[in-house]
């Protein structure tokens, strides 16, 4: 697949969902491709962002033939706008673990999805642990991509501050958390999606990202024995990296597995699709019983047979720079 | 390359390279002049602090991870207080208020290909 190799007409369809969160409706915002009767593929965006991060999963036939991937906007995200019932302008949008979860779990429930798979990254992938803990008999396996049990340091007031350009911002403090083998057109194109959130809600999603999430002690409570859980970073990830996510699925225990996807970040599925679909489809067949073999400890391009770009450093330099 | 909003980068910054210290002086998005051992006379707004080995980890071609970048490579030492990465120094509004400019400087010091 590549990611530039679209029919004229995509198959992704976007509806809206009506969800209830401590007692209040949201409607929210969804994308799908894929078989009615496939296997749900439930898909989390990261902290500020919306499903755009995910739209060439959507547009990935490998995946879609065979599982229904849906990849929805959070409240407050995306096209997924406030609640029409709250004052919400009267205070802060904070994002913390309880909600969030609630949020998945509901949007599960609307869509009457039937054992679907999670899948989310950064504060997506965090989440793994609180759904495993709180509700493993409601997902047929959780993938924590870019997981870690703790994740300090950014929730920060820079990135909601009158005196900064908060949008450039928090778009180019995401630049580094992507590695430089990915191609700079889709590094570009995440942080261009970065570019679209409204004020204040990466910041409130840092909340639970950098100060809410901390499983540290917990790690016991969380119960991959009854619900799988793949915890998948990346090499270029320096908030949770690989051996964060190693030292978290240790922790757990039975049902815990953490695997090191090499030459990519904390952006996978966005910053380097075509690496990323490659990826994740050895973690869907081992999902499905498809594979054979355990999952290697460190994922490798070549493994998957995937070639990589010239870097991008190289790429941005021109002789009138 | 001209990127919008480049120009308005003027804030000086100094670059700690083992024991050696050098000031960037920025003019309208554009490095004035590089002056070493900068002193009282000089001003700045903010620094990055490093040893000699993480600076010939972050201007390799393809840097290794968590030297790749100077959030990344500042994380990895202010937050989890890891040796050999840089650190970022002085007003950290500046700094966010001038990320995209000052990162593409950084980004600067890598050889191009077949180049230096």
């Amino acid at each position: 697949m590549s990611v530039t190799d679209n029919e004229a007409v995509e198959e992704i369809t976007g509806r809206y969902v009506h969800i209830t969160v401590g007692g209040v409706d949201h409607r929210v915002y969804f994308e799908e491709n894929g078989p009615e009767d496939g296997i749900p593929l439930l898909c989390q965006h990261t902290a500020g962002c919306n499903n755009q991060e995910w739209r060439h999963l959507l547009t990935d036939d490998e995946i879609t033939n065979e599982f229904r991937v849906i990849a929805y906007d959070l409240p407050f995200h995306g096209k997924s706008v406030p609640p029409t019932s709250q004052p919400w302008w009267t205070e802060d949008y904070t994002l913390d673990a309880k909600q969030f979860a609630e949020t998945i779990v509901a949007i599960a429930d609307a869509l009457e999805l039937e054992d679907p798979i999670y899948m989310g990254s950064s504060m997506g992938g965090n989440i793994t642990l609180e759904l495993a803990d709180w509700h493993p008999e409601r997902f047929r396996a959780l993938i924590g991509l870019e997981c870690g049990a703790h994740s300090p340091g950014f929730y920060i007031d820079w990135l909601d501050h009158p005196e900064v350009n908060t949008s450039e911002v928090n778009a180019y403090s995401c630049w580094g958390l992507m590695a430089p083998q990915s191609p700079e057109q889709t590094r570009r194109e995440t942080m261009y999606l970065y570019e679209q959130g409204a004020t204040g809600v990466f910041k409130g999603d840092l909340y639970y990202y950098s100060v809410d999430h901390d499983y540290r002690d917990r790690l016991d409570d969380v119960k991959a024995d009854q619900c799988p859980l793949y915890i998948v970073n990346g090499e270029y990830d320096y908030l949770t990296t690989p051996d964060d996510g190693r030292e978290t699925a240790e922790g757990v225990g039975d049902g815990a597995v953490a695997m090191e996807m090499a030459r990519i970040g904390h952006f996978p599925m966005s910053e380097n699709p075509e690496l990323f679909n490659a990826y994740l489809r050895e973690i869907l067949d081992d999902i499905t019983g498809k594979r054979e073999g355990k999952l290697p400890d460190v994922i490798e391009p070549d493994d998957v047979g995937v070639e990589l770009t010239p870097t991008a450093p190289t790429e941005q330099k021109t002789e009138s720079d | 390359m001209t990127v919008r909003g480049h120009q308005q980068f003027d804030e000086n910054f100094y670059l700690e390279i083992g024991d050696e210290r050098f000031l960037v002086q920025m003019d309208g998005g554009r490095i004035d002049e590089v002056v070493p051992n900068p002193g009282l006379n000089d001003e700045w707004s903010f620094g990055v602090e490093g040893s000699r080995e993480a600076w010939e980890q972050f201007v390799e071609e393809t840097p290794p991870a968590f030297n790749h970048e100077i959030i990344a490579s500042h994380y990895r030492s202010a937050v989890r207080n890891e040796d050999d990465h840089l650190m970022l120094t002085g007003n950290n509004k500046r700094i966010f208020q001038n990320l995209r400019a000052f990162q593409r400087t950084l980004d600067l010091m890598r050889p191009t290909e077949g180049g230096s």
